[in-house]
């Protein structure tokens, strides 16, 4: 190295652009002295495509656009752009044409030193590595990370945090039939026997079939006679898995849990294949036997635990979404059963239908309550007004309690426009389909996503298929639906930079349902109406539509990528809220994604972009927006 | 013209310089710092990119400007071998400075201070350049040809640092910009780009030169 070379500016340069910020700063330092720079003007090509690169183009200053051979734009950025990186790594030929679309300036690194970059960096060398626009292997790839803290979380967990009640004891001098009936009061399997703090022994189930029943024992004997004395346990800091490796190697079920001799409770096998299935099952399962709305409430506080193991398990996002939507419907069902309990039945059958992402098994933490009710047309209001309201500001209130607030369009059956027999909504679908206003179609894009939640099913079918074939039938409907869909901007910026809220309470956020998750909603409820499906999710409606021909199976692929990558990483973002406190939203800050994840996030809004312009260009949608 | 003068720019070696100096005046002024970097064509190498710290005991004024304290300078080498350096890398290569005259007025000094020759050869100053492609747009706003303002009009980045080899190099990707937007028109060799040295000002330096 030449002495007093000071390229510092230049090194600072790099050191604020990715790759190059993932280099250590010895090597940093040398990197200015092997470059060399060239200018091109706005217009000139900067590498054409179909040549080999022998160097690694780095825009310093001004703007290039990269084409693929059809001329569509793939990208186009400015400063700290890598050129040519790919296909000099794999020594192909570049596949896209690269031109100065402002004059420019850039870095060039010759072949020599690229190679050896790679080989100091691992990160270096997997930026040029990752190929643009594969979002299914991101996906993989993420859920794959996220899979293997799940296997740590799991093999971490204490066995002290998995006891889940006080323990029960008794006496070492008591009866059996003590022991029996204590345990049958409070529906436990198992007891642990003491002495004074001390635990001597523990009684199970199986001990009072095996050794009390069976053996003509007399019930009156005292428990230490018939227990397991000295039993096998664990310290409240042991592992879980060391537990579950113990209940398996001695083929036993019960495990006192012991903190310097004195009982904590106990753990048995289905504790720790709980903590394995993140237990939504159980959840659900709690859920559907609470009984008063505030049990609901609190076992409702369970739900972010749930969704954080699934995402520690690498679930998908479109399971999560099913396993959050179940624990979502159960929460509604049993606060109607609850309701309905305290009012006594129905004087009209009625269907309670829930709207939204939970009607398209997509729903997120935190979402806001979208619900209607459908009544039988023998409603009569002067009869029926009050029952109907009650039953709705029950559950609404219930689920605010829950922690959905109430949806601030007023969507929900607490509005006498979102309560009305079957021939009023069957009006409004007409109405809605045949004069297609702004409001009006906002109005049906919320309620064209229904689903049987509760009641009568046979009235929400009959909606349904009214639905259906109104809007298969009304071109005009569906031209304005597109214009709506192909209207919303993704954030991506000119140069295919991700654009953020520059101030405010969301400064430097950019919120990926809005602009991302509902826009891919919003193109697939298009194409659903349009193919006449009777789904409601997204993915679901997004095949149908590629079945019935009205959607390229590749862009329908790719929309389906970009969905999940994107639910996916919302997902992850509001797990990580919950567990700071926090409550969940869609705002996610791009300056601290990972380069992986901001340049897929780039290629999944590019994607929707893409589905809006087929969109524009199939229906009439210009005059519309 | 010499047979160099039809030299195409795309195959021009050149050596963009900038010095640090401690006033204005050749005369009563010393050299503080030089840098330089080679363009060869239209490619800035930085691998020949230097800077040099000339040693010396009173830096003058110009201290506040380079950002250079005594320190610095006295542990600079001295002029002799920075000029012989200097001297070395400019061979077979074309001097390129922005405001050129100021650049050579201190080294053809320096050089005589020391009793050797001056730099020989043509040069090409980015400042006249600028003025040149200017010129047919109409009057030139004041301050249009300084080095930075001449630059942003390229849309070249601003840079913080200002010291011999940062603009140095910042003359070089200028010149790169000049010569770009020359090229779009016609081809470009040495005659078209280097700086004329009036005859009388040619007779006065070879005069000086000779004593």
């Amino acid at each position: 190295m030449p002495l007093d070379v000071e390229l510092a500016e230049i090194r600072d340069f790099l050191a604020a652009h990715e790759p190059f910020s993932s280099l250590p700063a010895d090597v940093l330092e040398a990197l200015p002295a092997r470059l060399s720079i060239v200018y091109r003007r706005r217009g000139d090509v900067v590498l054409a495509a179909g040549t080999t690169p022998a160097e690694l183009l780095v825009v310093r200053s001004g703007a290039v656009e990269l084409r693929d051979p059809d001329g569509e734009l793939v990208e186009r950025a400015g400063a700290g752009l890598c050129v040519g990186g790919s296909a000099l790594a794999r020594g192909t030929a570049q596949p896209v044409a690269t031109r100065a679309i402002e004059d420019t300036l850039l870095l060039v690194c010759p072949a020599e030193a690229f190679h050896e970059l790679r080989e100091r960096s691992v990160e270096f060398a997997a930026f040029f590595e990752q190929r643009a626009g594969q979002l299914r292997e991101a996906v993989a790839r993420q859920r794959a990370h996220y899979m293997t803290d799940a296997d740590r979380a799991v093999l971490q967990s204490r066995v002290g945090e998995l006891v889940r009640r006080t323990p029960v004891g008794i006496g070492a001098e008591q009866p059996i039939v003590e022991a029996a009936r204590l345990m049958s009061a409070e529906r436990i399997s198992s007891l642990l026997v003491t002495d004074g703090e001390r635990l001597v022994g523990i009684l199970t189930d199986r001990d009072l079939r095996t050794r009390v029943l069976a053996a003509g024992v007399d019930p009156a004997s005292p428990v230490s006679t018939v227990m397991t004395p000295d039993p096998v346990t664990v310290g409240p800091d042991a592992l879980a898995v060391e537990a579950l490796l113990e209940l398996v190697q001695r083929n036993i079920h019960h495990l006192p849990v012991v903190d310097r001799g004195r009982p904590l409770g106990m753990i048995t096998a289905t504790d720790l294949l709980r903590l394995q299935q993140a237990s939504p099952v159980f959840l659900v399962g709690d859920i559907a036997k609470a009984p008063d709305v505030a049990t609901v409430v609190e076992l409702s506080a369970r739900l972010p635990g749930v969704v954080a193991g699934l995402v520690r398990q690498g679930t998908s996002a479109r399971d999560a979404g099913r396993v959050t939507t179940t624990v979502g419907d159960a929460i509604e069902q049993r606060l109607l059963t609850l309701a309905e309990a305290e009012l006594g039945a129905p004087p009209v059958p009625y269907a309670w239908l829930t709207l939204g992402s939970r009607a398209r098994f997509e729903q997120a933490l935190g979402p806001d309550q979208d619900h209607a009710l459908l009544l039988h047309d023998d409603y009569r209001p002067e009869a029926h007004a009050a029952y109907f309201a009650d039953l709705a500001e029950r559950v609404t209130s219930g689920l605010e309690a829950v922690g959905y607030p109430r949806c601030r369009g007023e969507k929900m059956a607490t509005n006498p426009r979102w309560r009305q027999p079957l021939a009023a909504w069957r009006d409004d679908v007409t109405r809605w389909v045949r004069t297609p206003t702004p409001q009006a179609v906002l109005e049906a894009s919320v309620f064209f996503d229904l689903r049987h939640l509760h009641g009568d099913p046979a009235l929400t079918a009959e909606l349904a298929a009214a639905q259906r074939t109104a809007a298969q039938s009304a071109p005009i409907f569906l031209a304005h639906l597109a214009a709506h869909a192909a209207a919303g901007h993704p954030p991506l910026g000119f140069f295919r930079e991700l654009v953020v809220d520059r101030s405010g309470e969301h400064r430097d956020t950019l919120d990926l349902k809005r602009g991302g998750i509902n826009l891919i909603v919003e193109i697939a409820r298009l194409h659903g109406l349009a193919a006449g499906t009777l789904e409601t999710s997204t993915l679901a409606r997004l095949e149908d539509a590629v079945a019935a021909g009205g959607l390229s199976a590749a862009l329908a692929a790719d929309l389906r990528d970009a969905w999940e990558f994107l639910a996916h990483l919302r997902l992850r973002h509001q797990v990580e809220r919950v567990r700071a406190g926090l409550s969940p939203d869609n705002r996610i800050a791009p300056a601290r994604l990972s380069h992986f994840e901001k340049r897929h996030l780039k290629a999944a809004f590019g994607v929707i972009r893409t589905a809006q312009d087929a969109i524009s260009h199939r229906y009439p949608v210009r005059g519309l927006m | 013209m010499t047979s160099a003068d039809r030299t195409p720019v795309e195959d021009l070696r050149l050596l963009a310089i900038d010095l640090e100096t401690s006033g204005l005046s050749p005369a009563h002024d010393r050299i503080l710092a030089v840098g330089w970097v080679p363009v060869d064509g239209t490619r800035i190498d930085l691998s020949g990119a230097r800077r040099h710290l000339v040693r010396q005991d009173e830096p003058g004024d110009a201290v506040t400007i380079h950002r250079l304290t005594h320190d610095d300078l006295e542990t600079g080498r001295p002029l002799t071998e920075v000029l012989a350096e200097l001297r070395t890398a400019l061979e077979g290569r074309v001097l390129l400075a922005h405001h050129a005259p100021f650049d050579r007025g201190f080294l053809d000094a320096g050089y005589r201070s020391l009793g050797q020759p001056s730099l020989r050869g043509p040069d090409v100053c980015t400042l006249v350049l600028q003025r040149r492609l200017l010129t047919p747009r109409g009057e030139i706003p004041r301050g249009a040809l300084r080095l930075w303002r001449a630059r942003a009009h390229y849309g070249l980045p601003v840079a913080r640092a200002h010291d011999a080899l940062g603009d140095a190099l910042a003359c070089a990707e200028l010149y790169l910009a000049q010569v770009a937007e020359l090229r779009a028109h016609r081809p470009v060799r040495l005659r078209d780009v280097r700086r004329r040295v009036p005859l009388l000002d040619r007779l006065r330096a070879w005069w000086k030169g000779r004593r």
